[in-house]
C-alpha cells in the first residue's frame, strides 16, 4: 500500500510544482487594481475613465454592449469577470431574481447625496440597495425634419400609412407593449389576456408599415435618411443629431415612459473595493455632468446640474419641463409570472404573417 | 475494299507550350488496315492519334477522312471512335447504357439499340453483363466494354490508345489476338498506339515507328524487323548490334567495310546504296543472326568470320545469350548473339577464343536517322 | 483509453448537443431562469402555426438562395474547372476573400451599397435609370442578396471540386461517341457533378436556415426568419428552453433530411 501513496503524493507535488508559476501569476493579478465595467455603447464621457485611473491608480477594463439582451444573456450564462454593469430599471428585478447582482454595502459610498431625490426609493429598488442611477431618458419618436416638414406629435403618427416603409420600431417587448397599453388606456400592470390581445392587434396593424424592428442599428438608418421616423430613446437621437442636424426628438402628446439606467454590482466580483471607488467617482458632480454632456441623456445627479451645459439643461427633450414631465412615468414593476405574456405578445407581433 | 486509302494525314505539326511534339507527320491509312503507331513515350504517337480523333487541333497540316477534310470538325462530327487508355467508361451508367450511349445520341430506335448492343456484347464475349455497374468489372472486362462501346457505332476508323497497357501480361497476350480477330471479322480500320514492339508485331498489318515527332519508318512488321532503315528502328524493334562502318571500297557486286575502324569485312552486294569510299555509316546485326563457332572452320566461304573473345555466356533456358568482343582497340563494342543451339549450354566458359559467323545479307546497312540523333 | 477522435467528438459535438437537448426539455422559470424538468411543452409550443409560418418562410428564403447560388455558381465552377487554366488559383483565392472579412463588415458594406443614399442608388440616379432612390434595404430582395453573397462560395467550392474530379477522358469519350457539347453536359458532366451539386446545396441551404445576421441587418419585419426567432429566445425573450427546442427541431429535421437523401441515393444505386 505504501507505493501507491507515495506515487500519489509525488503526483500532487508535481502538479503543484507545475502550477506554481500560474498560481503566482494569479496572486500577482489579485494585487493589481482594476475594475471591469460593462456599459452600453456610447454611454460615457470622453475622459471619464482616464480621469478615474489618474485619480485612483485603478485600471478600468471597459467593454460595451449595443443590446441589453445580449448583456443580460452573457451575465446569466455565468460570464465571469465583470464587476460593474448597467441595468435598466425594469431589468433590476430579473437581475436580482437570477442572483446576478449584489446590494451595495451601506456607508461605503460617499457621494450618494448627489442623487436627485426623484430617483430614490423607486418601485424597482425601494430600499436603494441594488442600484445607483447613472443616466435617465425617455422613449419617444426620433424623426428627420427634412423628410417630415410637419413634425410628429402623436404616437399615432407611427400608424400613419403615409409613412409606410419609413418607420422603425424598437425591437423590445417592454417599450412597445407598454406604449400599446398606454395608447389603449390600459394599466401597465394588467394581467388580463384580453388586454394583451388588444395590444397585439394594435401592433400587428402597425407591422406592415414598419421597415425594421431594431433597437441598435435604427439610428444609422435614421442618420442615413433611410427612415423618416423611429421609435427611439431620447439621447440616441440627440447624440446622432450631431452627425445629422436634421434629426429631432419628440415626446408624444399621449405621454410616454421614462427609464433609468443604473450602476449595479455584479455578484462574485473580485474587485469590489475598486468598483465602489469607481461608482463614487461617477457620482461626482462634474464627472456626471461631463458624461451627460457627451451622451445627451439626462443625469439623475442633482450636483451635476451645476456644471451641465446650459443648453442641455434647458433642452425640454432632455429635461422635460413640468408640464411635459407629468406625461412621463416609470415602468411599473411586473410580477414574474406575467412576463411570459409580455414576451409572447411581442413574439406574436414579430412572427405575424 | 481493302487497300483503298481511307485516312490521310498531311504534314501535321503540333507543339505544346513551345515544345514541338510533331514535326510534320504524313501518313496514308488503308481501309480495313490494322496500323500501329509504335514508339517510346513522348514520340508523338498519342498526339497524332488525338489529332485524328479531333481532341487536338494541329498547328498545321490536314486530316482527310474518306477524302473529306475533317481537320476543323469537332470529335463528335467525325466517323471515328476511340478506345481510351483507361477505358473512360461512364461510371453513372451500367454496361448496357455505356455501350448504347453513342446509338442513343444518334437517336437509334430502342429495339435496334438493344439488338446492336447485344451483338457488340457477344462480339467481345460479355453477354450477361448488361446490368452490371462498371465498378463491378475487372480491368479486362472494362477493356472489352470500352471496345464494344466504340465498335457498336460501326465507325470507319477505330482508334485505340494503349488499350492494353493496364492489363497483366497474360491477359494482354490473350486480348491482342482477340483484338486482331475482331478487326479481321469487322473489317474496320484500326489505328493502335503502343510502345510495346512485341504487341505491334503481333497484331499489325503495318507499323509506323515514331521517334521525336517524326515517322522514322512505315512498313509491314517483317520489313521493319528485317530491313530497319535507321539505327533507332533497328534498336527499338527487337535487339540489334549497331556498329559503325567505314566504306573502304565499293566495286561492282562487292563492298568492303571496316567495322568499328578495326575489322574489315567484304559484302557481296551493294545495289541499294550508292556508297562512296571513305563514307561513314551504321550497320545493324540481329543477335540471332550471329552464329558462335568454337573452331575456325569456315563452312561457307562467303560468310563473314570474326575472331572474338567470349565475354559471357548467359543461359536463358530456351536460348543462350553470348557476349563477344571481336575488336582489340578499347573501348570495343560488344556483340550480342542469341542462339537456341544446345551446344552453348555446355561451353559456358568466358575468356576463350571463338568465332562469329555472320551471313553478309544479315549485315544491315542503315540510313542516318532523320532526327540526326541516331545513337 | 479514449482515442483522440473520441475525445474530440465528445467535447465538440456530443456535449453541446446533449446540453441543447437537456435544455429543450427544461422549463422557463420566473425572471427567465431555467427550471430543469422533463417536459415536452417547448416542442408542443414550437409546433404552433405562428412559428410554422416562420419556418416555412425560412425554407422559402433558403431554397431561393440555394437555387440562385446554384444558377450563379455552376457556370462559375464550370468555368473555373474547365477553362480557367493556370489562373484558377487566383480565382479560388478571390472567391475566398469574403471568408476572411468579418461578416458584420460585409453586412455594413451592403448597407452602404444598397441604402437610399448608397452607391447603387447614386449610380442609377446618375445614369438616369431612376428618378427617385429605390428602397432596396430591409426588403426580401436585400436579404436574399445578402444570403447569396455569403453562401455562394459554399456552393461553388464543392461544385468545383466535383467537376474537377471528373476525368477529362469521360468528356472526350462522350464527344468521341457523337455527343455534342450540350448533350455531353447533360448526359455526362452534370450527372457526374451531381454529388457536388448536392453537397453545395446542403452547404448553402443548411446555414441559410440558421442565418439570423443577414435577416436582422438587411431585412425587415417581412423577413423574420427562424434564425431570428431562435436568437430572440436566447436574447430578448430570454426563453432558453424554447430556443433550445426550436434549435433541436431544426437540427433533427436537417439531419434527417440529409440522412433520407443518402438512403434514397443508396437505394437508387442498389436498383441500378
Amino acid at each position: 500500500m505504501a507505493k501507491p501513496v507515495t506515487r500519489r503524493e509525488f503526483l500532487k507535488l508535481a502538479v503543484v510544482g507545475a502550477a506554481s508559476p500560474w498560481l503566482l501569476a494569479c496572486a500577482a493579478k489579485e494585487k493589481e487594481r482594476e475594475v471591469n465595467f460593462f456599459n452600453w455603447s456610447k454611454y460615457i464621457g470622453k475622459d471619464t475613465l482616464s480621469g478615474f485611473t489618474k485619480d485612483s491608480g485603478i485600471k478600468v477594463n471597459y467593454e460595451e454592449f449595443a443590446d441589453e439582451a445580449e448583456m443580460f444573456a452573457k451575465l446569466r450564462s455565468g460570464a465571469r469577470g465583470y464587476d460593474l454593469i448597467i441595468g435598466t430599471d425594469y431589468m433590476i428585478p430579473s437581475l436580482k431574481g437570477l442572483n446576478v447582482i449584489d446590494p451595495y454595502p451601506t456607508g461605503v459610498l460617499t457621494k450618494t447625496g448627489n442623487i436627485d431625490k426623484q430617483f430614490l426609493n423607486t418601485p424597482y429598488d425601494p430600499d436603494n440597495a441594488f442600484t445607483i442611477p447613472y443616466l435617465w431618458g425617455t422613449t419617444g419618436i426620433g424623426y428627420n425634419k427634412k423628410m417630415m416638414p410637419k413634425p410628429p406629435t402623436s404616437w399615432w403618427d407611427l400608424w400613419d400609412e403615409k409613412y409606410s416603409g419609413k418607420i422603425s420600431i424598437l425591437d423590445n417587448a417592454r417599450d412597445c407593449i407598454s406604449t400599446g397599453l398606454l395608447l389603449k388606456g390600459l394599466p401597465e400592470t394588467t394581467t388580463d389576456e384580453k388586454d394583451f390581445a388588444a395590444v397585439r392587434d394594435l401592433l400587428v396593424k402597425q407591422r406592415p408599415l414598419v421597415k425594421q424592428y431594431s433597437s441598435t442599428q435604427y439610428m444609422d438608418s435614421l442618420v442615413a435618411g433611410e427612415l423618416f421616423m423611429a421609435m427611439a430613446w431620447s439621447g440616441d437621437v440627440l447624440q446622432s443629431a450631431r452627425e445629422n442636424p436634421h434629426l429631432d426628438y419628440v415626446i408624444p402628446k399621449e405621454g410616454s415612459y421614462m427609464w433609468v439606467d443604473n450602476l449595479c454590482l455584479v455578484r462574485g466580483s473580485q474587485h469590489r473595493e475598486d468598483t465602489l471607488r469607481l461608482v463614487d467617482y461617477l457620482l461626482e458632480g462634474p464627472v456626471a455632468a461631463d458624461i451627460a454632456n457627451t451622451v445627451r441623456y439626462a443625469t439623475p445627479n442633482a450636483e451635476a446640474k451645476k456644471t451641465l451645459d446650459k443648453d442641455l439643461l434647458k433642452d425640454p427633450r432632455v429635461f422635460p419641463p413640468p408640464k411635459m414631465a407629468k406625461l412621463l412615468k416609470f415602468h411599473s414593476l411586473l410580477e414574474p409570472d406575467i412576463q411570459q405574456l409580455w414576451t409572447d405578445t411581442w413574439e406574436d407581433v414579430k412572427v405575424a404573417g | 475494299m481493302p487497300g483503298e486509302s481511307l485516312l490521310e494525314i498531311e504534314g501535321i505539326t503540333k507543339s505544346f507550350g513551345g515544345q514541338t511534339v510533331l514535326k510534320g507527320v504524313s501518313l496514308s491509312i488503308k481501309k480495313a488496315e490494322f496500323l500501329t503507331f509504335l514508339g517510346p513515350s513522348g514520340c508523338g504517337k498519342t498526339t497524332t492519334l488525338r489529332i485524328i480523333a479531333g481532341f487536338e487541333d494541329p498547328d498545321s497540316g490536314r486530316v482527310l477522312l474518306e477524302g473529306k477534310d475533317v481537320t476543323d470538325l469537332p470529335p463528335y462530327r467525325r466517323d471515328v471512335h476511340t478506345v481510351f487508355q483507361h477505358y473512360a467508361l461512364f461510371p453513372h451508367y451500367n454496361v448496357f447504357d455505356n455501350i448504347a450511349f453513342g446509338l442513343r445520341i444518334r437517336k437509334v430506335a430502342e429495339p435496334e439499340v438493344t439488338k446492336r448492343v447485344n451483338e457488340a456484347m457477344s462480339l467481345v464475349k460479355l453477354q450477361g453483363f448488361e446490368r452490371r455497374r462498371t465498378s463491378q468489372l475487372s480491368g479486362g472486362q472494362m477493356q472489352r466494354i470500352a471496345l464494344a462501346r466504340a465498335l457498336v457505332g460501326r465507325p470507319s476508323v477505330l482508334l485505340l490508345d494503349e488499350p492494353l497497357g493496364a492489363l497483366d501480361l497474360k491477359l494482354r497476350k490473350e486480348m491482342q489476338l482477340e483484338l486482331k480477330s475482331i478487326q479481321r471479322k469487322l473489317g474496320i480500320t484500326f489505328i493502335y498506339v503502343t510502345h510495346d514492339q512485341e504487341e505491334a508485331m503481333t497484331m499489325s498489318d503495318r507499323i509506323a515507328v515514331f521517334n521525336q515527332g517524326n515517322i522514322e519508318q512505315l512498313g509491314e512488321p517483317r520489313e521493319i524487323y528485317e530491313r530497319p532503315k535507321t539505327s533507332f528502328v533497328a534498336d527499338f524493334i527487337g535487339a540489334a548490334n549497331v556498329l559503325s562502318a567505314r566504306v573502304i571500297d565499293n566495286k561492282k557486286g562487292e563492298v568492303k567495310l571496316r567495322l568499328e575502324d578495326e575489322v574489315e569485312v567484304t559484302l557481296p552486294r551493294s545495289m541499294e546504296l550508292a556508297l562512296g569510299a571513305g563514307q561513314l555509316l551504321k550497320v545493324a546485326i540481329r543477335p540471332e543472326r550471329i552464329e558462335v563457332r568454337y573452331q575456325d572452320t569456315p563452312a561457307n566461304t562467303d560468310n563473314v568470320w570474326l575472331k572474338a573473345t567470349m565475354i559471357d555466356n548467359v543461359y536463358l533456358g530456351n536460348s543462350s545469350q553470348i557476349f563477344l568482343l571481336p575488336f582489340q582497340k578499347p573501348p570495343g563494342r560488344v556483340l550480342m548473339a542469341v542462339s537456341m543451339d544446345a551446344e552453348h549450354r555446355e561451353r559456358r566458359t568466358a575468356g576463350g577464343t571463338v568465332w562469329a559467323e555472320i551471313r553478309p545479307c544479315d549485315i544491315l546497312l542503315l540510313e542516318p536517322s532523320p532526327n540526326g540523333s541516331n545513337g | 483509453m479514449l482515442a483522440p477522435a473520441t475525445i474530440w467528438l465528445l467535447a465538440f459535438l456530443l456535449l453541446p448537443v446533449a446540453s441543447l437537448l437537456a435544455m429543450s426539455l427544461a422549463k422557463r422559470g420566473p425572471y427567465s431562469s431555467v427550471i430543469w424538468t422533463f417536459t415536452w411543452e417547448n416542442f408542443a409550443r414550437a409546433l404552433d402555426h405562428k412559428y410554422l409560418t416562420v419556418l416555412i418562410r425560412t425554407m422559402c428564403y433558403a431554397s431561393a438562395t440555394t437555387g440562385i447560388c446554384l444558377v450563379l455558381g455552376f457556370p462559375f465552377a464550370y468555368f473555373l474547372s474547365f477553362y480557367a487554366g493556370h489562373r484558377r488559383e487566383t480565382f479560388l483565392i478571390l472567391l475566398m476573400i469574403p471568408f476572411w472579412t468579418s461578416c458584420l463588415v460585409s453586412i455594413y458594406s451592403w448597407i452602404i451599397i444598397l441604402g437610399r443614399a448608397g452607391l447603387l442608388n447614386n449610380f442609377l440616379l446618375n445614369l438616369g435609370v431612376i428618378s427617385t432612390p429605390l428602397g432596396i434595404l430591409n426588403t426580401p430582395f436585400s436579404v436574399i442578396l445578402g444570403l447569396v453573397y455569403f453562401y455562394l462560395p459554399f456552393m461553388i467550392l464543392p461544385l468545383y471540386s466535383s467537376l474537377e474530379k471528373i476525368p477529362r477522358s469521360y468528356i472526350e469519350a462522350s464527344y468521341d461517341l457523337g455527343a455534342g457539347t450540350i448533350q455531353t453536359f447533360s448526359k455526362v458532366t452534370l450527372p457526374l457533378a451531381l454529388p457536388g451539386v448536392f453537397a453545395g446545396c446542403i452547404l448553402t441551404f443548411v446555414p441559410c436556415i440558421g442565418d439570423f445576421l443577414t435577416a436582422e441587418f438587411l431585412g425587415g419585419p417581412k423577413t423574420y426568419l427562424i434564425g431570428n426567432l431562435v436568437q430572440n429566445q436566447f436574447l430578448m425573450a430570454q426563453d432558453w428552453p424554447f430556443g433550445a427546442a426550436l434549435t433541436t427541431i431544426l437540427l433533427v429535421s436537417l439531419i434527417s433530411g440529409v440522412y433520407f437523401y443518402q438512403k434514397l441515393e443508396a437505394a437508387e444505386l442498389e436498383r441500378a
